[in-house]
């Protein structure tokens, strides 16, 4: 029972771990919270749910290219968010970055109201509903399928900031951003990168938790808080601790849903959430005294 | 009034106060002097509350303040002044004022929502007070003025009255005078001295040594966390401890070695006239300044700096704390604009140019502290020197050629550069400097924080590139050290530059020990 | 001098002009559904003042005002519906409830330095009352609501015309700004923005940060408590979806918009906020997305906020037509 939940609970997590990458991306590097990155998740699994069942004229295409379309456009309003609600705000103050992010919420929610109704649409599943059985316990293919593909997606993240020129100068602009512009760095383009790479990681959360949620515009707030919770539990910046806060997170949010009770499921969340911030504000792999978020 | 015992305060690994003793009598004017980085405005915060000590005692009147709070010690009768100044931008001088009037008012919350006669009475005697604190001082003119409108040295002096306006037994000052201009520092001799003659003491940090030597009675000298002398300015002033905090010791032994023609290059245009350009056409200048002035907000740092370098020179830049080497630095090297000037490179423009762009054209920057990139390996950090080169075959060469110079760091290659020691992260810095091929590499403090063998070390390292033909603009407080190894130096006092000539010659100028420490 | 007499009538007359202004459209139209627009506006308006009160004069950002009101909406119905209380008793002690809601939320926020963790302690708090509207059945009737919740009574007549709720609800409004006002103009509403402006000079001058945030905080959460309070018994049906984040993201764009650290921009942005949407009716489907275009807009081009935006105009305009003749200057401060 209990291996059961935590392996549902560690499927869950790596989708709630790609979330916590993306905020910890933007905030190490950019110095900056896009609080639209729930509806970035949202608007990537309805563009992957259309392009997979076909809109108009064009045709359907098979998942592997609807994840691509669906990840590429994430990146591109993330593009759009950073080079609209971030960059001109900078010099404003923290309040305004914060509105106008959530106006980009708001608009890209009633977009897609808009565009898919607001009801909601079922995502096919792509993988066998058939649970497998190991021994005694129970095992939905679709969770190992979802922990393969954000593993996947780490990884490539991983070989993408430490083996190349542009991942290590996102590194670099991360550490300290004066310095870097000596190196040649420029800021737009590092910072817009950053936003962009955050923003294929949410956008591929999105998709890998469609199949097992209704597609609505409204599915993005609660991944977003859910996100920022596996951040902070991890180290809010910190790229390993994203990781490790999000798995610890859905784990710990399943054992409790499965043990005491689903209705606070919800809850749980926000309950780590507020004891981390104010017990150990630097999260379990954050450098203590580090910059204040 | 004031005692201190034994008071350490430990920053990780870093004792910025290393077990000091103070005694201030009441009444008194103590001066707080030191290089940078000797751990002055750290011990104001202790005393005042705003940091933790590590162990040790403070008494103030009696009372064990070790652990108060900030703002309870405010209450309590210790006010200050902070380093860069920090009004309340947005209110009024006479807001800033009366919101530390109000200091020992309780906030009376019903009363001031329902307004009744007799908190409207209590207020008005706050205002009152503010408005006799603001007439003391001789600002009354500017009562309703927002604070971030004033000139920098009223905004100074602003925030000395709302100091002031607690009623405070105790007053540290905290750089006072830095950014004013020599009748605002009159006045505010004038001020602190009128305020110690009201029965308030006064501890003053000040970078300014005449002023400093005038106002104090006891001069209290830290270096390194440590306090290292105290007495008379006159005693202070001649203590050879002293002279080596402030102006370094030692040097590159190879000196003597260095026969560096003493001709005056002529290059150096203190006037900022331009001097024959006739005779030498411009584009046999690497470098040239022209009329420089930089701000920070609203404190004008350089001063109409003029100044050229030929190709292949190896200038020192030398001035106290303060003295605004550093924003020379960043003003050419595109971190920051200058107000008015310009800076031509190779005969092109490149004013207010963003770091980047100047990175491009080989004019290459190693900042103060280095600037290590602490959780890139070695190689990465000396990788990204080389961001902008897509030449990987000589890209490769030059790391070799770095890890030549540095064979230290072909050891720790894979180490992550925050876990180097100050002196490795140091020549990494450069070493990643090399790495983007520059013409012109302008160094900032490279001895700082570094042991005399290993700032040899450096130096020498310097040195060798220089003979390699590279174009250097050394800055440095450790005069002695600098002055060693290049050919020519300009000295920086508060903005302008007051002195140039040939190395060797500086080094014992006694104009040179007065631009440090006053006198 | 001329200055703090502008100043002084931004902060003292204003706020009052544009209530005056408000009060007078039922001499206009009736319309019950303006009414009803604009009796929203002026919940909305007491939420501004509290949401300014701790975001716009003590810089700390709270995003999680619609907890308070909910805390406050919740306290008042089920007063009234379980324990048949008067709407004048409940009223207050919802505010009180608030009030202590707000303590909870400002202590641990006292740890927290930096925007960031504001905005999620302050969400997280919001989230937990949620959760709790939705799942504790019991008490709350879960995500069905309460209904029925009474209309309060001025002696033997009872409101529950429009008319008369907007009546009500501006004369609340203007007793909250009259003592809004008095108490930014207060030492602790300028301790308040000392705090906001630097907390470390704050502390340097005496001002205890703990002691002034969390009475920050408070203040904030009393006066959502209260115009959750008037909104419960408005509608007379509340559910736990009427209290979402949307709620608390719309107190924080109504200062934004209408202007931060600023009473009557907090009128303003308050009643802006209830109308805006009903101008964008016309635009049938497209009337959220252009809504969130125009928060958008605001945000990236009014740093201001609409009040002094409006304010600067009519300078000007005063500038080019009335420049020679500085008497009319005298009459209007």
């Amino acid at each position: 029972m209990i291996i059961q939940l935590i392996i549902s609970g560690l499927a869950i997590g790596s989708v709630y771990s790609l979330v916590a990458l993306a905020h910890s991306l933007i905030w190490s590097g950019v110095r900056a919270v896009n609080f639209a990155q729930g509806e970035v998740f949202m608007a990537a699994a309805f563009v992957a749910l259309t392009a997979l069942s076909g809109a108009g004229r064009l045709p359907a295409l098979p998942f592997g290219a609807a994840v691509l379309v669906g990840v590429v456009a994430a990146s591109l309003i993330g593009l759009v968010i950073y080079n609209v609600a971030i960059r001109t705000t900078s010099k404003k103050g923290f309040l305004y970055a914060l509105g106008a992010c959530i106006g980009f919420s708001t608009l890209l929610q009633s977009s897609a109201i808009l565009i898919w109704g607001s009801t909601g649409e079922q995502f096919p599943a792509q993988i066998s509903m058939v649970p497998l059985r190991v021994g005694s316990i129970f095992i939905a293919p679709q969770d190992l399928f979802i922990m393969g593909i954000s593993l996947t997606a780490m990884i490539i993240l991983y070989f993408f900031l430490s083996k190349t020129r542009l991942g290590t100068a996102m590194r670099a602009a991360a550490q300290n951003r004066e310095v870097a512009g000596l190196m040649g760095i420029s800021h737009r383009l590092t910072d817009s990168l950053t936003f962009m790479v955050a923003s294929c990681l949410a956008g591929l959360a999105g998709i890998l938790l469609a199949p097992k949620f209704f597609v609505t515009p409204q599915m993005g707030s609660m991944i977003s808080s859910k996100g920022f919770t596996a951040a902070v539990l991890g180290g809010f910046g910190s790229i390993p601790g994203a990781v490790l806060g999000g798995l610890l997170l859905g784990v710990l949010e399943n054992i409790s849903a499965g043990l005491i009770s689903s209705s606070y499921k919800d809850a749980i969340s926000f309950l780590i959430m507020v004891l981390i911030i104010m017990f150990k504000p630097e999260g379990l792999l954050g450098v203590k005294g580090g910059r204040k978020a | 009034m004031l005692r201190v015992q034994n008071l350490t305060k430990r920053f990780g690994g870093l004792v910025a106060v290393d077990n000091i003793d103070l005694h201030v009598r009441e009444g008194e004017i103590r001066g707080l002097i030191g290089p940078n980085g000797s751990g002055k405005t750290t011990f104001f915060n202790l005393i005042s509350g705003f940091d933790r000590a590590t162990s040790g005692k403070i008494e103030f009147m009696g009372s064990d303040i070790t652990a108060g709070s900030a703002h309870g010690l405010a209450r309590k009768g210790i006010a200050r002044t902070f380093q860069h100044i920090d009004l309340f931008k947005g209110m009024t001088v006479l807001e800033n004022v009366t919101a530390a009037a109000q200091c020992h008012a309780r906030p009376r919350f019903w009363s001031s929502l329902l307004g009744t006669p007799s908190v409207r009475k209590e207020d008005q005697a706050l205002r009152n007070l503010a408005m006799e604190q603001l007439e003391f001082v001789g600002i009354a003119d500017h009562a309703d003025d927002l604070a971030s409108s004033l000139p920098y040295g009223l905004q100074r002096i602003v925030e000395i009255t709302r100091a002031l306006a607690t009623r405070p037994a105790l007053l540290l000052l905290d750089e006072p005078a830095a950014g004013m201009n020599p009748t605002e520092k009159q006045d505010l001799v004038e001020l602190v001295r009128r305020i110690n003659a009201s029965g308030v003491t006064v501890i003053i940090i000040e970078h300014d040594m005449r002023l400093v030597m005038g106002l104090a009675e006891t001069i209290t000298v830290l270096d390194s966390g440590s306090k290292i002398c105290e007495g008379l300015p006159a005693e202070v002033q001649g203590n050879p401890r002293v002279i080596e905090s402030y102006l370094g010791s030692g040097g590159v032994g190879k000196k003597q070695t260095h026969a560096y023609a003493a001709e005056p290059s002529g290059a150096l245009d203190v006037s900022g006239a331009s001097q024959n350009p006739a005779a030498k056409g411009q584009d046999s200048f690497i470098l040239s300044v022209d009329s420089l002035n930089s701000y920070y907000g609203n404190v004008r740092v350089l001063k109409d700096i003029s100044f050229k370098m030929r190709e292949g020179e190896f200038t020192a830049l030398i001035g106290a704390n303060g003295a605004g080497k550093t924003t020379l630095l960043r003003t050419i090297s595109g971190m920051m604009s200058p107000r008015s000037g310009r800076v031509l490179y190779k005969g092109e423009d490149i004013t207010g140019l963003s770091s980047d762009r100047i990175v491009a054209r080989n004019l290459i920057y190693v900042p103060e502290g280095r600037g290590v990139f602490p959780a890139l390996s070695v190689q990465e950090n000396l990788m990204m020197g080389a961001f902008r080169r897509s030449d990987k075959e000589a890209i490769k060469e030059d790391l070799e050629y770095v890890f030549g110079l540095f064979p230290r760091l072909k050891d720790r290659r894979n180490q992550k550069g925050g876990s180097l020691s100050g002196g490795e992260q140091q020549m990494l810095a450069i070493g990643r400097a090399v790495m983007s091929r520059p013409r012109l590499l302008l160094l900032d403090e490279p001895s700082m924080g570094l042991a005399p063998k290993l700032v040899d070390e450096v130096l020498e390292t310097v040195m060798n590139l220089h003979d390699e033909g590279l174009t250097i603009l050394l800055v440095e407080q450790n005069a002695r050290a600098a002055l060693s190894v290049a050919e020519r130096g300009f000295v920086l006092e508060v903005g302008s530059l007051v002195h140039e000539g040939p190395a060797a010659q500086l080094c014992d100028d006694p104009a040179v020990k007065a631009a440090y420490l006053g006198g | 001098m001329k200055a703090r007499h502008h100043e002084n009538f931004i902060t003292h007359v204003l706020p009052f002009i544009l209530i005056g202004v408000i009060a007078l459209v039922p001499l206009l139209t009736r319309d019950p559904y303006l009414m009803h627009i604009l009796v929203l506006g002026g919940i909305y308006v007491i939420l501004a003042i509290g949401m300014n009160i701790i975001t716009g004069y003590c810089g700390q950002i709270n995003l999680g005002m619609a907890g308070f009101f909910a805390v406050g909406a919740y306290t008042s119905a089920l007063l009234t519906t379980r324990l048949s209380l008067s709407f004048w008793l409940a009223l207050p002690t919802s505010a009180l409830v608030a009030g202590v809601a707000g303590v909870l939320v400002g202590v641990p926020a006292l740890k927290v330095r930096g925007g960031v963790y504001l905005v999620l302690i302050t969400t997280s708090f919001a989230g937990i009352v949620q959760v709790i509207l939705n799942q504790w059945v019991s008490l709350t009737k879960g995500p069905m609501g309460i209904v029925g919740i009474p209309a309060p009574a001025i002696g033997n007549v009872l409101i529950y015309e429009r008319i008369h709720w907007f009546y009500l609800t501006y004369a609340i409004v203007a007793v909250i700004v009259f003592l809004a006002i008095r108490l930014v103009g207060s030492r602790i509403g300028r301790s308040f923005v000392a705090l906001r402006e630097s907390e470390t000079s704050a502390q340097s001058i005496g001002i205890s940060p703990a002691f002034y945030k969390v009475l920050a905080f408070v203040c904030s959460a009393v006066l959502a408590g209260i115009a959750g309070s008037i909104y419960a018994h408005y509608m007379t049906t509340i559910s736990p979806d009427a209290f979402g984040f949307n709620l608390s993201v719309l107190a924080l764009i109504m200062i934004v918009v209408g202007g931060i650290g600023s009473i009557p921009g907090s009128i303003v942005g308050g009643v802006a906020l209830a109308l805006f949407p009903e101008w964008l009716r016309a635009l049938g489907p497209y009337q959220s997305v252009a809504y969130a275009a125009g928060i958008i807009l605001a945000v990236v081009f009014l740093p201001k906020g609409l009040l002094m935006m409006g304010v600067d105009a009519v300078q000007l305009i005063r500038k080019w037509f009335l420049a020679p003749d500085e008497t009319s200057e005298k009459e209007v401060s």
